[in-house]
């Protein structure tokens, strides 16, 4: 028995590719079912997101390459996929995919939070449909807890990586919790009320909105919960609220150096968060010279996000390292598990022959007395136990030792235990 | 029950040495992976630290702050106490990079001397013990503000560049980093004035007021003044964000430098 992945992703195809494996939520646990009828397969699941295709089963080594290759070919399917779009992986290699795909380090977007999500719907779906069994049950439980230390033990998923979260997590950095915050809104676009939405989210309880035409303020302000103010109180406003997001379509700055002082003044230093995703800008980008004014245009924001990207590669390779670490805490804990019920019907085999070649001398061994019975039942006892002894111990050892060479599956096959 | 003292101490330092630890390797390795361990030998050393405390207290009955040894050992001893509360309330990890070297220092300070210096002088009265342990608590405060105020300075160069580098990621946001720096502050006035008014309380019954031109007398009014000052300006005038963060450190170099000063006894207790 042996877990072994087959598989296509964003790296080893393109979506050209991919769609014509990808299946629906439901057909993937039906598929999954299905696999496990193959005599050669015994559990299966099938994971089927925007981004990869895998399947992943335990069974004989090499049937589940053979089997989706066959699906491959059916006629059915069309013209048949480059088998080069493919990736195979078995045993340890198919584990540690197992935990990278679990713990976002294969996404396109390492540490995206959403794959670890749909590997458990999948897993789930699977699990309903009958397709599991013990062994990729627990492989994929201890996938989710690889996940969470990763997520825990790292800073992989914590930092934005798109434009209106940046904003968020800027506020964050510079006010601590958004609790009771408030947020203004100048003028309209699609990203500044996107990150007023996140910003709400977050905990930033009150939001006004503001344009020069008072009607598609109130307009924006009815569709996103916020009070629209008309945009002579602009002013006031800028020395009441937190944080800022501009996005009106006017030529030059609304917000000027001098006007900001005064604001900051009035404000008695109380920290103010600008953002400004206008072009042509909104807000003199010289105010961010000014103590306590933080200014930030879309370009910066833009650069914070490849900042937090450059910063989840690092924790990435951190992450690999866990993921190196529980890959070696599973494998070794399948190989002792395998190992002893191997041990225990190797001995079950043996005591069966040594019970048949009594029997079948039977007949010359019947002038025996009780005594000299007992010494021959001590005699083939003996023979057995010292000719077990090494290929137990030796099974037991590669059991707990990972570079060991032989494996349980090896010993099987060599007593024919299967 | 002196050597139950010092063997308590002792163990003490031992367990603080892996917050030392902690704070080199994150600090070297840019990773907090020792934090855990060395957090909870921090507050297994404060338990045996205070309890040290307690049987020196019992020894002489008094604060034991009569040597500079003692002092250090209390100034540690509140420096932990303090850490510990704010850990408790905020969790920020990078803060103990500054707070662990220094508890481990001021305990070892308090460690190598042993208690030999203590019958050497008279014995401080208990009104004075108290001005000293309530300065040593209020010192204790103030580095924590001045550790907020250095934190606060590096992450608000991080904002202002809109390039985030590893101190980005890893310092406290600056509203949770002037809460801090605020409160401390306002606690480390606090604690400062008590402890100011019991010693010229004291000192005016005993010696009127020729101890006033003492110089270390002047410092230590001067560190009222400073603090005092530091907690006007934000209340009042709104000083905070980067010039208040510099005007803190700034207050908490002076406190510093009267602390090295002042730690002995003022020289007019000799006359």
């Amino acid at each position: 028995m042996s877990i072994q992945l087959i598989g296509m992703n964003h790296r080893s195809a393109p979506v050209e590719v991919r769609e014509r494996l990808a299946v629906s939520e439901q057909d993937a646990a039906e598929l999954a079912r299905e696999l496990t009828l193959a005599p050669t397969l015994d559990e299966a699941l099938v994971l089927s997101t925007c981004n990869r295709v895998e399947f992943l089963a335990s069974g004989v080594r090499g049937a589940l390459r053979e089997q989706i290759l066959r699906r491959l070919r059916a006629p059915t399917n069309g013209a048949g996929i480059d088998e080069g779009a493919l990736y195979t992986y078995t045993g340890g290699d198919a584990v540690r995919h197992v935990f990278r795909v679990a713990a976002s380090l294969d996404s396109m977007v390492v540490g995206e939070p959403q794959i670890l999500g749909q590997v458990k719907d999948a897993y789930q779906r699977a699990r309903d449909a009958g397709a599991l069994g013990g062994q990729l049950d627990r492989l994929l439980s201890h996938a989710f807890r690889v996940a969470r230390r990763v997520r825990n033990e790292t800073g992989i998923g914590k930092m934005a990586v798109s434009v209106s979260y940046v904003a968020v997590e800027l506020a964050r950095k510079i006010f601590g919790d958004l609790e009771g915050l408030s947020v203004l809104l100048i003028g309209a676009g699609e990203m500044a009320e996107a990150a007023a939405q996140h910003l709400h989210g977050a905990g930033a309880s009150h939001l006004y909105v503001t344009n020069r035409t008072m009607a598609s303020a109130e307009r924006l302000a009815a569709s996103c919960g916020g009070r629209a103010v008309p945009f002579d109180r602009l002013l006031e406003l800028l020395q009441r609220v937190d944080i800022v997001l501009s996005s009106t379509g006017a030529p030059g700055h609304i917000l000027s150096r001098g006007t900001a002082q005064g604001v900051i003044a009035a404000r008695r230093n109380k920290p103010i968060f600008l953002v400004d995703i206008a072009v042509p800008r909104d807000i003199d980008p010289e105010i961010n010279d000014l103590d306590n004014m933080f200014v930030y245009d879309v370009d910066d924001l833009q650069q914070v996000a490849a900042a937090n990207m450059r910063h989840r590669q690092g924790e990435a390779e951190i992450a690999e390292r866990i993921v190196d670490d529980e890959v070696e805490k599973i494998l070794s804990r399948i190989r002792s598990r395998n190992a002893k019920p191997a041990i225990v019907s190797l001995n079950k085999r043996l005591e069966a022959i040594r019970k048949g070649e009594l029997e079948r001398f039977q007949s010359k061994l019947s002038g025996l007395s009780g005594e000299q019975r007992e010494a021959v039942e001590a005699l083939t006892r003996g023979i057995i136990n010292k000719v077990a002894h090494h290929p137990i111990r030796e099974a037991k050892r590669s059991a707990s030792d990972p570079r060991s060479r032989i494996t349980v599956d090896d010993f099987r096959r060599m007593f024919g235990l299967d | 029950m002196e050597g139950h003292s010092t063997l308590l101490l002792r163990i003490a330092l031992g367990l603080y040495s892996f917050g030392l630890l902690d704070s080199l390797y994150s600090v070297v390795k840019q990773r907090r992976q020792l934090f855990r361990p060395a957090l909870y030998a921090f507050v297994l050393g404060a338990i045996l630290h205070a309890l040290a405390l307690a049987a020196s207290s019992i020894e002489q009955g008094r604060f034991p702050v009569q040597t500079l040894q003692q002092m250090s050992s209390m100034a540690s001893f509140f420096m932990t106490a303090v850490f510990l509360t704010v850990y408790a309330r905020f969790k920020y990890e990078s803060l103990a990079v500054f707070v662990f070297p220094l508890v481990f220092l001021l305990a070892l300070a308090g460690a190598l001397g042993g208690e030999s210096g203590a019958a050497s002088r008279p014995m401080l009265q208990w009104w004075i013990s108290l001005h000293v342990a309530l300065f040593l608590l209020g010192y204790a405060a103030l580095f924590l503000t001045c550790v907020a105020s250095i934190m606060y300075v590096i992450q608000e160069r991080e904002l202002k560049s809109k390039r985030p580098r590893a101190f980005y990621y890893r310092l406290p946001p600056l509203g949770k980093l002037d809460e801090i720096g605020y409160q401390a502050l306002a606690a480390a006035f606090v604690l400062v004035t008590l402890g100011l008014i019991a010693a010229s309380v004291w000192a005016f019954a005993k010696w009127g007021s020729n101890w006033l031109v003492d110089p270390t007398i002047a410092l230590a009014f001067l560190t009222w003044g400073i603090s005092f000052a530091m907690v006007f300006g934000r209340l009042v005038i709104g000083w905070r964000g980067r010039k208040g963060a510099y005007f803190s450190i700034a207050g908490c170099a002076c406190a510093a430098l009267t602390w090295v000063v002042n730690s002995g006894a003022h020289t007019f207790m000799g006359q």
